[in-house]
């Protein structure tokens, strides 16, 4: 429905220095939704997939998300953003949704990446809570970059607590189950618990590759710093659901560039 | 976006409004609605506004505090490109609009200049001037654009020269109602060029929470399922 001949030619565009294309790619059975940028005249052997946050916040992010990725391209490189299982205009449902088949999305985004835009070194870029996805895809992968945005590496404490300012924000007094913002939390994701956060620990003491965790300067402690990652500090105060992050953009995009002018510093892991 | 059902018997462009992620959650009625009006017979086109998504990089040097009537004309502009680079593809298909609170304002600013447009389907269209919509933390300049019914002169423009080629039906929560009524009494020579619809009890924007969606999706399919009976070359 979506592919017939005389429209797939327009999923790509190459002006002002810069590739674009949007595409499907499969994952775990399931067609997902892509967005390339890449520079038109590669200089730098380096491709970065963002994994977006979760919800809301997703919504609220996308500018970020996009800007990390379009970014990339503007440094010589490739930048990715997917949409997760029954988000966007990626097929599956999001209640079904599991971490398992995030970390398998992001890794597939990956490979998508690669393939069109090939021999490059690859970074897993996660958003809030879309970095504990990040460093779960990054493993599966075996990519050579994680870049850590804003991060909440506990998933299972990020839902509890995105849900709980739902409800907060709702002023009915009717108290939402499972609903968080009119998005629906993922049961998978919920049950799964202390188990999901011990394997995205696990997956970020075992990376060995080049990261860096950037963050507002003034984030409300609730995790500790990733002590592997290079921290990387933007001016400011971190707010939920802020329109843009422009802070947090430049600083990610400042430690895109310092690490990748050397490409050969991102190979795979 | 386009949703092609491959044997489709007329055009249609989806404008949804602009709240972040119009394709997802509490917004995701716009693309289930794409594909259901695809299956009804609709080739559907649906795109990313300025700024958003994968119109990341349409007005991408924009400073955050210009003024957000820039961000209007841009998507104007989006709209008058991408428009025409659908219709060159839908040849022989009647064309129609849709439009969802800013995106129903933004399909009103094109139709105007769209003498073959078939008609446009507008849910709680934004009347007002920007300035009151956004206020002047988004830095916006005064429009100086209020008429002394509160309409924005712009729209109640565009609407009549829209109007003078082409039907519009207009879908309002009571709540909303007023505004229209102004529309009406400001354009009488045009009053019996658009349908009001109104939903009893109900406030339509904004347009993004569920139980109002619903609402919506229910009487929009409605009315769509009947441009489909009626359009040449449909089985119906």
């Amino acid at each position: 429905m979506h592919d017939a001949p005389r429209w797939s030619q327009a999923a790509g565009w190459t002006g002002d220095g810069l590739r674009r294309e949007v595409f499907f790619f499969e994952s775990g059975g399931v067609r997902l939704y892509g967005s390339l940028y890449a520079a038109a005249e590669p200089v730098r052997p380096v491709g970065v997939v963002v994994c977006p946050s979760w919800g809301n916040e997703a919504d609220r992010g996308d500018r970020l998300a996009h800007g990390i990725a379009c970014g990339m391209a503007d440094l010589g490189g490739a930048g990715v953003v997917f949409d997760y299982p029954g988000y966007g205009d990626s097929a599956g449902d999001p209640e079904a949704m599991t971490m398992d088949a995030l970390a398998a999305a992001a890794s597939d985004a990956c490979a998508a990446g690669a393939a069109r835009f090939p021999d490059a070194g690859w970074i897993v870029a996660g958003l809030m809570f879309g970095a504990s996805v990040a460093c779960l895809g990054a493993a599966r992968a075996a990519a050579g970059g994680l870049l850590l945005v804003q991060p909440s590496l506990s998933p299972s404490a990020y839902l509890d607590r995105v849900q709980r300012s739902a409800n907060r924000s709702n002023l009915s007094g009717e108290l939402q189950e499972r609903v968080a913002y009119g998005y629906a939390l993922p049961r998978g994701l919920d049950e799964a618990g202390p188990e999901l956060d011990a394997s995205v620990a696990a997956a970020l003491e075992t990376f060995r590759g080049r990261g860096a965790c950037v963050r507002y300067a003034d984030t409300p402690k609730r995790d500790p710093d990733p002590d592997q990652l290079e921290l990387v500090e933007a001016p400011g105060r971190w707010r939920f659901g802020a329109k843009a992050y422009p802070e947090l953009a430049a600083a990610a995009r400042g430690w895109l560039d310092r690490s990748t002018r050397d490409s050969e510093a991102v190979g795979s892991g | 976006m386009v949703h092609d059902p491959g044997d489709a018997v007329a055009a249609l462009i989806l404008l949804h409004d602009r709240a972040r992620g119009g394709r997802a959650g509490p917004n995701s009625m716009w693309t289930r609605m794409a594909r259901e009006l695809a299956e009804l017979g609709f080739v559907v086109l649906r795109f990313d506004y300025s700024r958003e998504r994968d119109g990341f990089v349409i007005g991408r040097g924009l400073e955050s505090s210009a003024r957000p009537g820039l961000r209007v004309d841009l998507d104007l502009q989006l709209l008058r490109e991408v428009g025409s680079w659908f219709w060159e593809r839908v040849p022989g298909l009647e064309l129609f609009v849709v439009g969802s609170c800013f995106g129903a304002s933004t399909a009103v600013g094109w139709a105007r200049e769209q003498p073959d447009v078939a008609g446009m389907f507008l849910v709680v269209p934004w009347l007002r001037t920007l300035q009151e919509r956004l206020g002047e933390k988004d830095g916006g300049e005064r429009d100086g654009d209020a008429r002394p019914d509160g309409l924005s002169g712009r729209m109640v423009d565009a609407f009549d020269d829209a109007l003078t080629h082409m039907p519009a039906w207009i879908l309002v929560g009571e709540h909303e109602l007023p505004d229209v009524q102004a529309l009406r009494r400001a354009l009488p020579q045009r009053a019996q060029q658009f349908d009001v619809v109104v939903v009893p009890g109900m406030a339509l924007y904004p347009p993004h929470y569920p139980d109002t969606q619903a609402v919506v999706r229910e009487h929009l399919m409605r009315r769509l399922e009947r441009v489909v009976a009626a359009a040449p070359g449909s089985a119906a």
